[in-house]
């Protein structure tokens, strides 16, 4: 009998990837733990996924 | 001339770009398919017959109609790519995320999209179908089919040895548009994916009853769910037409179901009919695990039964239980959770 140690992807764990999730208003990005607990409920009202925002480039002027 | 098993399937695990534009090769599978039947294309002609001023009753002329192209089911074992397929096109809100480590997997959470907040309206993502046989110069058949989508499923889990307790099968829908040939230079195989059996099972809990361990282990006999999309005919002014033909620009779901049946073994102790009788509710969970990188769970998220009737099953007293599934107002219908090798599942391709 093998013994299996696959887990449970449902089980929340300590280094879940994190993802950006989209308010169906598309008003709001959240940051949101890849997590069936965590996702069902946005999912379910109409979240979806998308991109991780691009971070405005530093301006190299105010940078000096 | 050719035998049918030089048929060759594949289609794309990318979702198109829009109804009319096929998905790349770069994301089209060749898998095998338990169904044997090639994708039949119909034209339909019609004539004049009802038509008065001809000076009799019999038609006269032709006219170009539609294809009335039929559905077609893809019927495969169960396997974390293939149910990560059929889930993402047949509910539609998808995401997905790399794990770690040197071949991540791809963990897929997929929920039934709904018409006021999906992006597309009530229209599911749509896919490439690819069927070949001898492709080539003197091709038999070798034609791309554009903007299918997948009206229903079919999930059975039985109690039976083999990839066969354990099948999933999708009925498939197109518009009409087709390229022939595809273009397309499928694999030199078939890819082999990672398949599940009925004994891989590792969580079957439902309305508060564990039919893995407890009082209920060993007592799980076999479980059928289907979900239906009950598609609305896509035809409109401006759908578009194929060789003269008019064809389907879209296929919007109506009213859709998600039906759950299970048979399990009678005993003293059994909870089910009194579930029914106090109406008791709760979450279903079933999982799949073959290793850790490929699994699928199924969580409904609140479920009751309908009914409870007492049976045979090859000699054994049994009940089969009709659940009736639940919208949460949390956390929806129904949530599937796929772990598995494939990336680019219902991405843009």
């Amino acid at each position: 009998m093998s013994l299996r140690l696959a887990p449970d992807p449902r089980i929340e764990m300590q280094n879940v990837p994190l993802i950006y999730m989209q308010s169906p208003q598309g008003d709001e990005i959240r940051e949101v733990q890849a997590t069936t607990t965590a996702l069902s409920p946005l999912l379910s009202q109409g979240w979806h996924q998308v991109p991780a925002p691009v971070k405005p480039a530093a301006n190299p002027k105010e940078a000096k | 001339m050719a035998n049918i098993s030089e048929l060759m399937d594949g289609w794309s695990y990318g979702k198109q770009a829009n109804i009319v534009t096929p998905a790349l090769a770069t994301a089209i599978w060749r898998l095998t398919n338990l169904n044997t039947k090639p994708w039949a294309k119909v034209p339909v002609n019609e004539d004049d017959r009802a038509e008065i001023g001809k000076g009799h009753e019999f038609p006269t002329q032709l006219f170009k109609s539609h294809y009335n192209m039929p559905t077609y089911e893809i019927s495969k074992y169960c396997s974390s790519e293939f149910l990560a397929f059929v889930m993402a096109f047949s509910l539609g809100n998808v995401t997905a995320v790399a794990g770690t480590g040197a071949t991540p997997p791809t963990t897929y959470t997929i929920v039934p999209a709904m018409g006021a907040t999906n992006p597309t309206g009530l229209e599911l993502p749509y896919f490439s179908f690819v069927q070949q046989m001898r492709p080539g110069a003197s091709a038999i058949l070798d034609e791309i089919l554009i903007g299918c989508a997948i009206k229903n499923w079919k999930l059975a889990i039985k109690n039976s040895p083999g990839r066969a307790s354990a099948t999933l099968v999708a009925e498939c829908v197109t518009t009409g548009q087709y390229l022939t040939p595809s273009g397309i230079t499928l694999p030199t195989g078939a890819q082999q994916l990672h398949e599940f059996n009925a004994g891989m099972v590792t969580a079957l809990t439902i309305n508060g009853i564990n039919y893995l361990a407890g009082g209920s282990g060993k007592n799980f006999v076999s479980l059928d769910a289907s979900w239906e999309n009950n598609f609305r005919p896509g035809f409109f002014p401006g759908s578009g037409e194929q060789d003269g033909f008019q064809i389907q620009g879209r296929f919007e779901w109506g009213d859709r179901s998600f039906a759950v049946q299970f048979v399990v073994r009678v005993q003293a102790t059994s909870e089910e009919y009194a579930n029914l009788i106090n109406q008791v509710i709760g979450p279903a969970t079933i999982t799949f695990t073959r290793d850790a990188n490929n699994a699928f769970t199924m969580d409904i998220q609140s479920m009751g039964f309908n009914v409870v009737e007492l049976s045979n099953t090859d000699g054994i007293a049994t009940m089969q239980v009709t659940g009736v599934q639940l919208y949460d107002p949390t956390n929806g219908l129904v949530t599937m959770s796929i772990t598995t090798p494939q990336a680019g599942i219902c991405a843009a391709a």
